[in-house]
């Protein structure tokens, strides 16, 4: 089988080859983790990225490529998760810019489109590192112009090339060795040669004369959050009331769960453990839904609300604006979310580790809020991007704080003056966020070394400001170990904020323990309610 | 020319015996136990009063001096001729600013100025200080008026409390509002600006809060000669410690430790610590 040129129908069809093969590797790509903490997600987060460009594209009626491609990178635009999916969607923005206007590509344009989305690539992140999606991305456009000079044909110049990123993908532990020391390629760029498998796949089933279906995962998937909101309320509201509660019980069976909910409407989602589990649903009976929920335990946290009037609201605009300040913040757990609502935050995005809210979920609360100016707290690392996306899109000033924890988020909201301006406070708090030094304490995902220490899986380890320090088989001593690493000075002011794995009691205890241990110290102890970190700890 | 006579009123927090050195007249306000009424500094020093706040079930309350108060210690100094200077609270945090003025009124004396120093406790204790040396010194009227004007463009005022709840209750809170109802144990750093309270930040850690109100005057200061008023609400323990930050990290010329008296202390409560700073060159001089 040879082809000469692409069309949009073929793009569209490669592009669902892409992530039906994302959807499938994922769970492998998210395990390529630097660090045994249970926070890989860039597999999940690029291929929910990669699923919105898809469905953006499959709306486009017509077959030019330029169009087809357009609307994927607009929908991975929206839909971009963690730093990977903002790389990626960049990516799209690249390869669409390049064949703006054009009906089908030939071997030429496909490689200047790969060439654009790799500028376009390097040019989202500040500063570079080799090793990366980037390099992998860039060499993938440079075997593309070789292959292209040399052949025609676009099945074979796509085969050569995803052979050379995979050699590619191969050497990145050379390039980067906290890679190399964890055994690991890199997640992003496995991430983006699977991509290119997908499209090969996808051109040899085509030539076997197979339809592919799209193969959506999302809806059956605990960490994700797809489309919570249509676009238009008007017209494409089926239900009416989105409906989300917490059930704290013993043994939630979530499979069944989910399935007794199916039927009640669409967009549900069903995320949390056997003992809390958080339900989200778009549905005409909200009563029905909470009396499923209510027989596996306990109801909390009931937020039922008519989207309608919603969308109503939204269409005529915000009410207040003006200078007015809002702020917007990423946390997981209803004890950090009461935290720093009570210290100024409007809206508290759902979202952490593993669970990255997409530059769309918050756009979307940077546009709900009835304020002029807003500051958004992403509170991890690979969120900010995400966030980033999400201001430039805003059609009001933000401020995105480059917060990459809790306690730096809360270390940005001590300087928070509502009544200072968007500039002022931006200035406060970019000064102060790094005030904190950050602990969390967790369990193992995998067996590692790094850092000198021996990690077994299920060991409890602790890390200071994202490094991996201290590591045992019990809690207590681990969080104590820590702390002695972390508070140096004496009158320190450590504050824990224990998760949803950890009691009350025991987090009390713990909390004895330490004030023994380190008399100097003054403690303070909050719930977080945070799921998989037992503690978080801010030493300030 | 005539003498300057420096007044002022008893929430400037000036301890007695320098009122005397100084030849500063005080003007007392009342604070009220239930039935009991204290004048504030006269009946009542602070360490009786933060006693009493913390025996005591019934929560103080406070009064401004009327008129004829204000009337009783202007008669003695126009009867001398002196050309006097009435310096008081913040017109915004108390009604005795328009007491005193009323009392110009009534007493009818041209050489009166009455003037609103936009603040309260060691800020005004500043202003109050360097007036009545000022006037020691033989300045004119016009000169330690200009003095006043300066002080109060260049001089800031930083503090940190241990609950907004006194300033709330007693309605004195201001623009910090904004800083209550934080779950978390956080210190708020308030400061005084165009007559009010206002919110700076939020610090965790009484620590941090000492070190945060000596780097924001660093901050503002960092060239300048400076006097520094510093005070507190009953915690000898921490004022020392600010005093030994300030000294270190500032160029202090004139360093004065005060202590909160009985009608501040009933609206911020006790565990206040705060500075007033001010530059000197071409402000404070006599």
């Amino acid at each position: 089988m040879k082809i000469y040129s692409f069309d949009g129908e073929d793009l569209k069809m490669m592009l669902v080859g892409s992530v039906n093969l994302l959807a499938k590797s994922k769970a492998e790509i998210d395990a390529l983790n630097v660090f045994p903490v249970p926070d890989g997600d860039t597999g999940t987060n690029m291929y929910l990225t990669l699923l919105a460009g898809v469905k953006e594209a499959r709306q486009v009626e017509g077959a030019a490529i330029g169009e087809v491609a357009e609307a994927a990178a607009r929908g991975c635009l929206y839909g971009a998760r963690g730093n990977s999916g903002v790389i990626l969607s960049q990516i799209l923005k690249g390869f669409a810019d390049a064949l703006s206007g054009q009906a089908c590509a030939g071997a030429e344009d496909v490689a200047r489109a790969f060439r654009m989305a790799s500028d376009a690539a390097f040019q989202a992140v500040a500063d570079p590192v080799e090793g990366t999606i980037l390099t992998v991305c860039r060499e993938i456009a440079a075997a593309f112009e070789n292959l292209a000079q040399r052949y025609s044909d676009l099945v074979r110049i796509t085969v050569h090339a995803y052979k050379q990123a995979q050699a590619v993908l191969d050497r990145t532990p050379e390039q980067l060795p906290v890679l190399k020391q964890s055994g690991v390629v890199d997640a992003g760029g496995q991430g983006l040669v699977t991509i290119l498998h997908g499209i090969i796949r996808a051109l040899k089933d085509a030539a076997a004369q197979q339809d592919i279906e799209l193969f959506d995962l999302a809806a059956s998937q605990q960490k994700e959050f797809v489309e919570t909101r249509a676009k238009d309320y008007a017209a494409e509201l089926k239900y009416t009331y989105c409906t989300e509660f917490i059930i704290l019980g013993n043994q939630i069976p979530m499979g069944i769960l989910r399935e007794e909910l199916a039927p009640y409407g669409d967009c549900l989602l069903v995320v949390g453990d056997n003992s809390a589990a958080k339900v989200h649903i778009h549905s005409n009976h909200p009563g029905l839904v909470m009396e499923c929920g209510l027989k596996y335990g306990a109801l909390q946290n009931v937020k039922i609300s008519n989207m309608e009037e919603q969308g109503q609201e939204m269409r005529s605009g915000p009410k207040k604006n003006g200078s007015e300040l809002g702020v917007v913040a990423v946390a997981m757990g209803e004890g950090l979310n009461t935290i720093l609502q009570s210290m100024g935050v409007d809206t508290v995005i759902s979202g952490g580790q593993t669970m990255n809210p997409s530059s769309e979920d918050i756009l979307e609360a940077v546009n709900n809020l009835p304020f002029g100016n807003i500051i958004v707290l992403p509170n991890n690392k690979n969120i900010i991007m995400a966030a980033e996306q999400a201001a430039k899109m805003a059609d009001k000033p933000v401020a995105v704080i480059p917060t990459e924890s809790i306690p730096q988020g809360i270390a940005a909201l001590l300087s928070l003056n509502p009544m200072e301006g968007l500039e002022e406070n931006e200035e406060k708090m970019n000064s102060s966020y790094q005030d904190v030094v950050t602990g969390e304490i967790t369990r193992a995902v995998r067996d590692s070394q790094a850092e000198g220490l021996e990690v077994k899986e299920g060991q409890f380890i602790g890390l200071a400001d994202g490094r991996l320090s201290v590591c045992g088989s019990e809690l207590a001593p681990v969080t104590g170990e820590l702390i002695g690493l972390m508070a140096e000075e004496e009158g320190s002011l450590v504050t824990l904020f224990f998760g949803a794995d950890v009691s009350s009691g025991k987090a009390d205890g713990i909390l004895e323990a330490l004030e023994e241990q380190y008399p100097d110290i003054d403690f303070e102890l909050y719930y977080g309610g945070q799921p998989l970190y037992h503690f978080l700890i801010s030493v300030d | 020319m005539p003498e300057v006579c420096i007044v002022t009123d008893s929430t400037a927090d000036i301890p007695g015996e320098l009122a005397e050195k100084y030849n500063i007249t005080v003007v007392p306000l009342k604070v009220f136990f239930g039935e009991e009424v204290f004048r504030d500094g006269v009946d009542l020093t602070p360490g009786e009063f933060f006693q009493k706040l913390e025996s005591s079930t019934v929560l103080p309350t406070t009064s401004q001096p009327t008129p004829a108060e204000f009337e009783e210690y202007y008669r003695p100094l126009m009867d001398q001729g002196a050309s006097i200077i009435s310096i008081h609270i913040s017109s915004q945090m108390s009604g005795t600013f328009q007491s005193a003025k009323l009392a110009k009124k009534i007493v009818d004396y041209e050489d009166l100025e009455i003037i609103d120093s936009q603040v309260v406790s060691v800020p005004m204790a500043m202003m109050v200080i360097a007036s009545a040396r000022a006037a020691k010194a033989g300045r004119s009227r016009d000169e330690i008026l200009a003095m006043i004007r300066g002080i109060m463009k260049s001089q800031q005022t930083y503090f940190v409390v241990d609950t907004l709840e006194y300033l709330q209750r007693g309605g004195r809170i201001g623009k910090a509002q904004a800083f209550l109802g934080t779950l978390l144990n956080v210190k708020p750093v308030l400061h005084l600006k165009e007559g009010l309270i206002h919110p700076y930040e939020k610090v965790r850690g009484r620590n941090k809060a000492l070190n945060r109100l000596v780097q924001v005057a660093e901050e503002n200061y960092k060239d300048d000669k400076v006097w520094v008023y510093l005070t507190h609400g009953n915690d000898p323990e921490t004022l020392k410690t600010l005093r030994r930050k300030a000294e270190e990290k500032l160029n202090c010329t004139e360093v004065r430790e005060n202590q909160l008296g009985p009608v501040v202390g009933t609206h911020v409560g006790p565990g206040l610590v705060g500075l007033a700073i001010c530059k000197v060159d071409g402000i404070i001089e006599f």
